[in-house]
């Protein structure tokens, strides 16, 4: 026996080493695929969350929205869910890594997975109610409104939207929420099919600001968004005006308040 | 790998059964010890007690899907890391000896050397300890203790394909600094 196999049992004797149960292990082995399952889970709840704020934009608008379409995806897509998303691939990579065969596996690989695992447990999730409560939850408890409920009373930045009070060929008088009332030139603007030019009716214009309570209109859409969910739900037969309430009675309510 | 997965079983009831694989493991991991890091023969001993202790303590996480050795090598590894860390000493030499230095350079470049065995040893020792650490260590891996790539990715809880790559780049720095340091001349291909 050498001089290093005598002096390592002698430690073991003197210090009362003894291997740590089997048990340890397999639960500290459990707790660490544990985190990186729960991890992935909460990544797929947020891929839930930013889907359905994606569908629920209005791409109509995409185009004409001022900055262009790349501005509007770039307003479109949730950073706060993206944000969440990369976190939670993050965190389950580490955690992946610290299993037995975890560091076996390429980052692209895991990555792969992770991103393909969250997917579809994010498509499973909407036809639930977690989307439309991740939703609620950013609006009510981290108080940051939603992409769809962006403000139109925002003339400066080319968007505006309130009650038509007259309509002639090339002009309308807008009452818009905020009481002022706004001269909107719609001869050169695209005017969805929807939209109905007529006293009273609700809409919203993108264009440019002309002029002091003045604005040149680029695309008029009806006032309630028209959200591709919603045109889906439309397409399926649901024409009850309560479901586009309830669609939008948040937009609402934030826009009444102003 | 049988044999091993016995051994540990033995150890786990009998601490004095752990004397076997001591045993077989004390030379290769006490020559890993001196290459991969510049300590004494007396601080690598020191190191490899507290090597097997650890193991002897984890015996029990074993996974028997893999080499005992890669299991211990990958523990002896992190204890030598861990050293260093603790010290925060940069490493300006290895313990590569002159059979170490002349294998090195035959299977890295397939080529011999002209150079004095022992002025070889030196710079080897010199232009390894220059590379930074994790190409030094997948090179000691491969081209000194004759790992695959596969057993080195499992001691160091690598992917082998960035094992592969870590290798092939840490090849490249090597011949940069073989050329920087004026050596190639003595070099010559087989």
């Amino acid at each position: 026996m050498s001089k290093l196999t005598k002096s390592i049992l002698a430690a073991i004797e003197q210090k009362k080493i003894t291997p740590r149960a089997k048990a340890w292990f397999q639960t500290k082995n459990a707790l660490v695929w544990g985190l990186a399952v729960l991890a992935i889970i909460l990544a797929g709840i947020l891929f839930a969350a930013l889907i359905r704020e994606l569908l629920e934009a209005e791409w109509n608008i995409a185009a004409r929205y001022p900055g262009g379409s790349l501005h509007f995806l770039c307003e479109a897509v949730s950073f706060i869910w993206l944000g969440g998303i990369l976190s939670a691939f993050a965190i389950s990579y580490v955690f992946f890594r610290q299993t037995k065969h975890g560091y076996r596996y390429g980052v692209f690989a895991v990555g792969g997975v992770l991103l393909v695992t969250s997917l579809v447990l994010a498509s499973s999730l909407m036809p639930t109610g977690v989307p439309q409560g991740m939703h609620d939850f950013r609006e009510k408890q981290l108080g940051i409104p939603a992409f769809d409920e962006t403000p139109w009373l925002n003339p400066d930045a080319g968007f505006l939207i309130g009650d038509i009070q007259e309509a002639q060929a090339t002009i309308l008088i807008l009452d818009a929420f905020d009481n002022t009332i706004w001269r909107v030139g719609i001869s050169d603007a695209d005017i969805a099919p929807m939209v109905k030019l007529q006293v009273g009716e609700e809409i919203r214009a993108l264009g440019k600001k002309t002029g002091d309570n003045s604005f040149e209109a680029e695309m008029i859409i009806p006032g309630k968004p028209i959200h591709m969910m919603h045109m889906m739900m439309f397409s399926q037969g649901d024409t009850s005006d309560n479901s586009e309430r309830n669609l939008n009675s948040s937009a609402y309510q934030l826009m009444q308040a102003r | 790998m049988q044999e091993d997965a016995l051994l540990v079983a033995k150890a786990i009831k009998n601490p004095n059964a752990y004397s076997e694989i001591v045993a077989k493991y004390e030379k290769p991991l006490l020559r890993y010890v001196l290459r991969i890091s510049n300590v004494s023969r007396e601080e690598a001993e020191d190191i490899l007690q507290e090597v097997f202790l650890k193991a002897y303590q984890n015996l029990n996480d074993y996974d028997t899907s893999l080499k005992f050795s890669s299991w211990i090598y990958r523990i002896t590894h992190n204890e030598v890391i861990s050293k260093w860390r603790k010290r925060k000493a940069r490493v300006e030499s290895i313990g590569i000896d002159e059979a170490d230095a002349t294998h090195f350079f035959q299977s890295t470049f397939d080529i011999e050397s002209e150079m004095d065995s022992k002025i070889l040893a030196k710079e080897v020792n010199r232009i390894l300890a220059k590379l930074p650490e994790k190409y030094r260590e997948v090179l000691i891996l491969r081209f000194i203790e004759d790992k695959d790539y596969e057993t080195i990715g499992d001691i160091l809880r690598k992917p082998a394909g960035s094992v592969a790559t870590l290798i092939a780049r840490g090849k490249k720095q090597l011949q940069e600094e073989i050329q920087k340091a004026n050596l190639s001349k003595f070099l010559i291909h087989e």
